[in-house]
């Protein structure tokens, strides 16, 4: 007896060992990313090579060197990583103003559902100029824009589920907290925060997709300062364009190759762990389909005493956190000021409406002036085109992964075999398909018409099979039980049972999966292949044949804006509310 | 017995606006109601006779339309550190171990430490009957342990007025009893500083079980209907002596309802 507790100590002891390892290399080595990227980001602006010089093959030839994409692959993840933490903090800021004051819902929600169906490659001539403005002459505003680009493509998704998580958060549970006290704040961090965890994680871990498209879509673009170089920032992204302006099938391979690496990197050592972790956060929801989630890394950790140190010296930064920060917010009597704002909600509306009213009328008429009026008649033909392009896009993908979804997620073993694997497929950005597409074109000497549908689909298609494996396990287990006592012929189970079971999460997916097509669309109907342009006539053409004159962007842009936002206004959200209300359990 | 009031609901209405926001809904009518100290009130009454509505006002989570509800001669009108709660579906935080969850309400606003507040946690383990169970999970729990945890965690801020929506009814009969018993005799045996007790449930024998008084509410808008006094000794009751209680309450229950 006493020898075997003994040899269980010592397993015990080296397990610790090894979590307390791992631990250290996890956070040493984002820690060096951080200091690393910080310390090179601090150049002025010229030291960043241009993209005509390093196009050339003769030029400055080891850019496309394999050796480059390890530190290549840093200064990605790096801006991965703090375009992930901004958008962390807009979530909570606007999430919270959005959840607990009507009037700031008022004009959050609107322009967060409107941002987050509008492509961000439509802007980045604008961010470009405002950020690089931020920190003139110096690598910083370059990066700020790439950085501000992984934002724009979480921030609003992330947001929108703290807001819609902190709405049905269990009412017996809020009821606790009131009992027992807790202030608005407490209320916050005690509750609503904790419990909306797995869905914030879950969401950043889908829509790490859009952030990583963005991330390589603005290496490549960068900035045009003001003699019009277009200036390229070390990352994956530039690489990519490089080898595509040079040709250079297989150093696109490579980078393809490396951002696979940074993808499940970041997925096996952060977002797996955390996922685990947060499993034990859910509130019981009576279905038991869904797999508990698997972490090597979180088993290997979770014996670490370094980890039971830090979450020791945790509980007292936490009880500062709660109770001894906010003293700071009631001694400035800050509490009594929110409330009177809060009180003045009728006067807040009337105003917002009123200078809602006053801006669209004074940017309609500014617009007007400034538009080039030489290409109106040219832009609603382009954009027709363009939608047609993005729908058909959206319905085949549709029409394919719904099913699909259905399929894995209506296995145990199937889906935990393969939801981690379409987890790591689905994160690569549709940008990056973009070589293979070409190689196939130009070996063919075909046209890109047709071939940009799959450039399309690829942007969007794992939104439709994420949401819908999401969906088909929040199924009620008593539910699904049902119809299989009572079997329904094929078409009945899919009209009766299925489709109206998960329809919020198609609209959801629908949603999602838009503004990702009209993202991949933007970008895939002109394309670069050595000295060759590869393009279909479309709204996205126009806009990078125009990339850095304002006023064709601007238009451009605009008419991109306006079918969105008719799609938001007549589709989507009335489609969403109904489904909402008419089928849910 | 002294015979002091604890609590006084004095008229209360509750209306609730309706869903297209025309009419309102009377939910609660003209409640007059004491419950004394060392009291144990049950309330009894059909599925919407406006229980947990009443119950919910009494612990200060909503407030009356009209009327005043009066908790040791002073106005209530938002909750009280001397009421607590437990909750029918347990309500326990799911990322919380049982000593998190029981420590909830004494971590703010009281000017505890945290050894007083380890202290009582552990005193509270032991009494409830969750040794051994300090550092485990909600989920990880039987259902009777959960509400221990939720029993354990209400009594830890020491309330004079302890409030039960339905405690037992997510359990099963043999636990639910086991569980009953045990409150009973902390209560009796004086070693909680709660005085009085109210309890909403389905269960008429139970009512009768543990209850001086028991309250039966009509609905349609919510009142009191009959107030019934138990007067066989808490200790000498059995299923058979209380069988003609039961049974009277419960035919009055199936006369009051109303389609």
């Amino acid at each position: 007896m006493l020898q075997t507790a003994g040899i269980d100590r010592k397993k015990e002891r080296v397990r610790s060992a090894i979590g307390n390892f791992i631990l250290l290399f996890i956070i040493a080595l984002f820690v060096f990313i951080l200091v690393a990227s910080l310390i090179k980001m601090n150049q002025p602006l010229t030291k960043l090579p241009a993209q005509d010089n390093l196009s050339k093959k003769q030029a400055v030839g080891d850019f496309l060197s394999v050796g480059n994409l390890a530190y290549f692959s840093m200064r990605t993840m790096f801006r991965m990583i703090v375009g992930m933490a901004w958008s962390f903090l807009f979530t909570l800021v606007f999430g919270v103003l959005a959840v607990r004051y009507k009037t700031a819902r008022r004009i959050i929600l609107p322009l967060v559902n409107f941002l987050e169906s509008v492509p961000l490659l439509g802007f980045l001539t604008f961010t470009t100029t405002f950020l690089l403005g931020l920190f003139p002459g110096n690598v910083m505003g370059a990066e700020a824009v790439a950085v501000f680009a992984v934002f724009t493509g979480q921030a609003w998704n992330i947001m929108l589920t703290l807001y819609q998580t902190m709405e049905v958060v269990p009412s017996d549970l809020a009821d606790v907290t009131t009992q027992f006290k807790c202030n608005a704040w407490e209320k916050f961090w005690r509750l609503e925060f904790v419990y909306s965890i797995p869905g914030l994680l879950w969401n950043v871990v889908i829509s790490q997709t859009a952030a990583w498209f963005a991330l390589v879509a603005s290496e490549q673009v960068t900035a045009t300062i003001p003699n019009d170089t277009n200036l390229m920032l070390p990352g994956i992204g530039s690489y990519i364009q490089i080898a595509l302006d040079r040709a250079d099938f297989i150093a696109c391979l490579w980078a393809v190759f490396a951002l696979l690496i940074n993808v499940v990197l970041l997925n096996f050592l952060v977002f797996q762990p955390l996922i685990k972790a947060s499993y034990y956060f859910r509130y019981d929801e009576g279905t038991t389909s869904s797999n508990p989630p698997k972490s090597i890394i979180y088993d290997l950790i979770e014996p670490a005493s370094l980890g039971h140190w830090f979450l020791a010296k945790f509980e007292g930064f936490k009880y500062f956190w709660l109770y001894r920060l906010p003293k700071v917010w009631y001694f400035f009597k800050l509490d009594f000021i929110f409330r009177i704002l809060g009180k003045m909600r009728r006067f807040f509306t009337t105003l917002w409406y009123i200078v809602l009213g006053i801006v669209v009328i004074v940017c309609a008429i500014k617009l007007y002036h400034f538009l080039p009026h030489s290409d109106f008649s040219i832009i609603p033909k382009l954009t027709l085109y363009t939608t047609i392009r993005v729908v058909i896009a959206m319905i085949v993908a549709g029409l394919i992964f719904t099913p699909l979804a259905v399929w894995v997620a209506s296995d145990k073993r199937r889906l935990s075999f393969i939801q981690p694997i379409g987890q790591v497929i689905g994160s690569i950005p549709s940008n990056v398909y973009t070589p293979f597409i070409v190689i196939f074109i130009s070996l063919g000497y075909r046209q890109l018409e047709w071939w940009i549908l799959p450039l399309i689909m690829v942007g969007c298609q794992w939104y439709y099979f994420f949401n819908v494996i999401g969906g088909y396990l929040a199924i009620p287990d008593d539910i699904k039980e049902v119809t299989k006592i009572f079997p329904l012929s094929r078409f009945r189970w899919w009209t009766q049972y299925l489709i109206p079971s998960i329809l919020p999460y198609i609209v959801t997916a629908i949603i999602n999966a838009a503004g990702a097509a009209w993202n991949a669309d933007i970008a895939a109907e002109s394309i670069q292949w050595g000295k060759n342009t590869i393009e279909v006539t479309g709204l996205g053409q126009y806009i990078s044949a125009n990339d850095g004159i304002k006023d064709k962007s601007a238009l451009g842009t605009l008419a991109m804006c306006f079918v969105v936002g008719l799609c938001i206004a007549f589709v989507w959200q009335p489609l969403y509310k109904y489904a909402r209300e008419r089928f849910h359990y | 017995m002294e015979n002091r009031e604890l609590l006084k609901v004095e008229a209360v209405c509750k209306n609730f606006q309706s869903d297209d926001h025309q009419s309102d809904l009377q939910v609660l009518e003209d409640i007059t109601l004491n419950v004394y100290k060392n009291e144990f009130v049950s309330i009894v009454g059909q599925s919407g006779a406006g229980k947990s509505t009443l119950l919910r006002s009494i612990a200060g989570l909503l407030s009356p339309t009209t009327g005043k509800i009066i908790f040791e001669d002073k106005l209530l009108n938002k909750p009280d550190p001397n009421i607590s709660m437990v909750f029918q579906h347990f309500a326990l935080f799911p990322w919380l171990t049982v000593e998190k969850n029981i420590a909830f309400g004494l971590e703010n606003n009281r000017g505890l430490s945290r050894e007083q507040i380890n202290h009582r946690v552990n005193n509270l383990i032991e009494m409830i009957g969750l040794a051994g169970y300090e550092k485990a999970y909600p989920r990880e729990l039987s259902g009777g342990m959960k509400q221990r945890v939720g029993f354990a965690r209400a009594l830890a801020t020491e309330p004079s007025l302890l409030l039960l929506d339905e405690p037992f009814s997510a359990l099963d009969i043999v636990t639910a009893k086991q569980l009953s018993e045990d409150l009973i005799d902390i209560w009796l045996g004086n070693q909680i500083a709660t005085k009085s007790i109210i309890m909403i449930t389905h269960d008429v024998q139970q009512a009768v079980q543990l209850s001086d008084r028991i309250i039966l509410m009509d609905s349609h808008p919510g009142r009191i209907g009959k107030i019934y006094k138990v007067d066989i000794p808490r200790g000498k009751r059995s299923i058979k002596n209380i069988v003609d209680a039961v049974e009277e309450i419960t035919a009055e229950l199936v006369a009051r309802i109303t389609v």
